[in-house]
């Protein structure tokens, strides 16, 4: 990814989808996005910019949570992903600090369950350890692609927004699956499988 | 090396986002069938379409390939599709287990344990292990919808009630994650238990029918039996592979035309070749 006088949005959104593929796989691992000079001028958040180059496209839907900069228009241009509202929505994005009404979106019917909403979701930090991170929300998480049990700690993300993703997978195979992405690149995916206790540290 | 005029890895970008999405999917619903909008590809279709569509849509430049038919890197089927991935990839390819990074299969999994950083992408005929005891394709959504799989139960009972035993020796229905049944592609019920909580990314492709599905690693994986009659795994009498010595692994059986003899040897080539060498590492 060094070469940005040429840049190979194929390699690059091969790659992207390499590591979301390990780690929604691996719930609780976190995996690095790469950034490269053609992303990083993007008025969206460079790593949901990078999701979002990696999975959109014109057969679905998404919506930005809170849009108050006209993201919308920008990713539908670079996508020619159609704009929707909540409830329709393929993919959820969503800025730090947001707190959206998970009830809202698509949970899938017990037919076709693949038919639900991904939450694409920015936070402050995301670490395998909790050193150094303050205020952060522990998880002890288990279910498949866990070996046992794994850690994740999570900064800039709320309780009550957990609590209200579990309620939405009370009833698998309905449910929702959310990729975390922090400031720095790490992403973490947690699909509707997972169950996990929860510790503020 | 890279003067090919179509896209790297062949299918459109598109076409690889299509799929990409709906493997997340299949990933975060363990053994459910996601369907996909297949795409014609230049061999013929029940030639595993749908692992090589899956195969094209993750592999990067720096993945190794294997690809195996039956456990074997040299027949004309693996031969095709490795050359063809090879070709519209530049890729490296390889024919020993450790050194893939994707192994594309039909019908087998490799003897040796795959790690963590390893996929394994079946090709799938027929993705539904309802399809037994249900025609319908309505009957069976609502069947998996519903968990109801009464009929399935009733298949392999009557089984044991007409043979003293299961004598399903291919497509040994499992149930994932306790609540899919799931058709884990035509393995010998040697190969079945390596499903369970692997260490392995497991994704199938049926390109004719048009659908996906995944079992992440570290997942429950559980052949369907009964308390009294259990799922067990091929018996070749204790009869060594001829070429390697092994036990262990499975065993096809040969004719020997000429001399009357019949022997068994490892169905998986490169693994027998490689254990005749004494390369391979046991944990
Ligand atoms: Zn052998």
């Amino acid at each position: 990814m060094s070469d940005s006088t040429h840049f190979d949005q194929t390699a690059y959104t091969q790659a992207t989808f390499r590591t979301l593929l390990d780690c929604m796989a691996r719930p609780g691992k976190v995996g690095s996005l790469l950034t490269v000079a053609e992303v990083a001028s993007s008025p969206f958040d460079t790593y949901l910019f990078v999701v979002a180059l990696t999975l959109l496209d014109h057969e679905v839907v998404f919506h930005v949570y809170s849009d108050q900069c006209s993201l919308s228009s920008h990713l539908q241009a670079h996508t020619m992903a159609r704009v929707g509202a909540v409830e329709e929505c393929d993919y959820l994005f969503v800025g730090r600090g947001e707190s959206p009404d998970f009830r809202r979106l698509k949970r899938g019917s017990w037919q076709y369950p693949d038919e639900s909403a991904t939450i694409i979701q920015l936070v402050e930090e995301l670490g395998e350890v909790t050193d150094g991170l303050e205020q952060a929300l522990r998880l002890e998480l288990c279910g498949p692609g866990i070996q046992r049990s794994r850690t994740v700690a999570v900064r800039g993300l709320s309780c009550e927004l957990l609590q209200s993703w579990r309620h939405c997978n009370r009833e698998f195979p309905l449910g929702l699956d959310w990729i975390l992405v922090d400031k720095s690149g790490q992403v973490c995916c947690l699909p509707r499988t997972v169950q996990f206790t929860v510790e503020v540290v | 090396m890279t003067s090919y005029s179509y896209n790297y890895g062949f299918l459109d970008e598109q076409t690889k986002k299509e799929i990409r999405r709906k493997l997340l999917q299949a990933v975060a619903i363990p053994g459910y069938q996601v369907p996909y909008g297949s795409r014609e590809m230049p061999i013929a279709r029940g030639w595993g379409t749908g692992g090589l569509q899956i195969t094209l849509s993750i592999i990067g430049k720096q993945d190794t390939l294997k690809v195996i038919d039956q456990g074997c890197d040299f027949s004309v089927n693996a031969c095709n599709l490795r050359n063809f991935i090879a070709a519209t990839t530049g890729n490296t390819v390889t024919t020993d287990t450790a050194e893939a990074s994707i192994v594309q299969t039909r019908h087998r999994i490799p003897e040796e344990a795959m790690r963590e950083d390893q996929i394994l992408v079946f090709q799938v005929p027929y993705p539904e292990i309802l399809r037994w005891v249900e025609p319908s394709e309505r009957e069976t959504r609502r069947m998996h919808a519903e968990r109801d799989y009464g009929k399935l139960w009733v298949f392999l009972y009557e089984d044991i009630v007409r043979w003293g035993e299961i004598t399903l020796s291919y497509r040994y229905p499992v149930l994932v994650n306790q609540r899919y049944a799931m058709d884990p592609s035509p393995i010998p019920r040697h190969d079945v238990p390596k499903l369970h909580q692997a260490e392995t990314l497991f994704l199938f492709g049926a390109g004719r029918e048009k659908r996906l599905y995944a079992v992440p690693p570290y997942t429950e994986v559980v052949p369907l039996q009964f308390e009294d009659y259990h799922f067990t795994i091929e018996n070749f009498g204790g009869q060594p592979c001829r070429s390697c010595g092994s036990t262990s692994s499975y065993l096809n059986e040969v004719y020997d035309g000429e001399t009357g003899e019949r022997y068994f040897s490892c169905s998986d080539t490169s693994h027998c070749a490689k254990n005749s060498r004494g390369a391979i590492r046991h944990e």
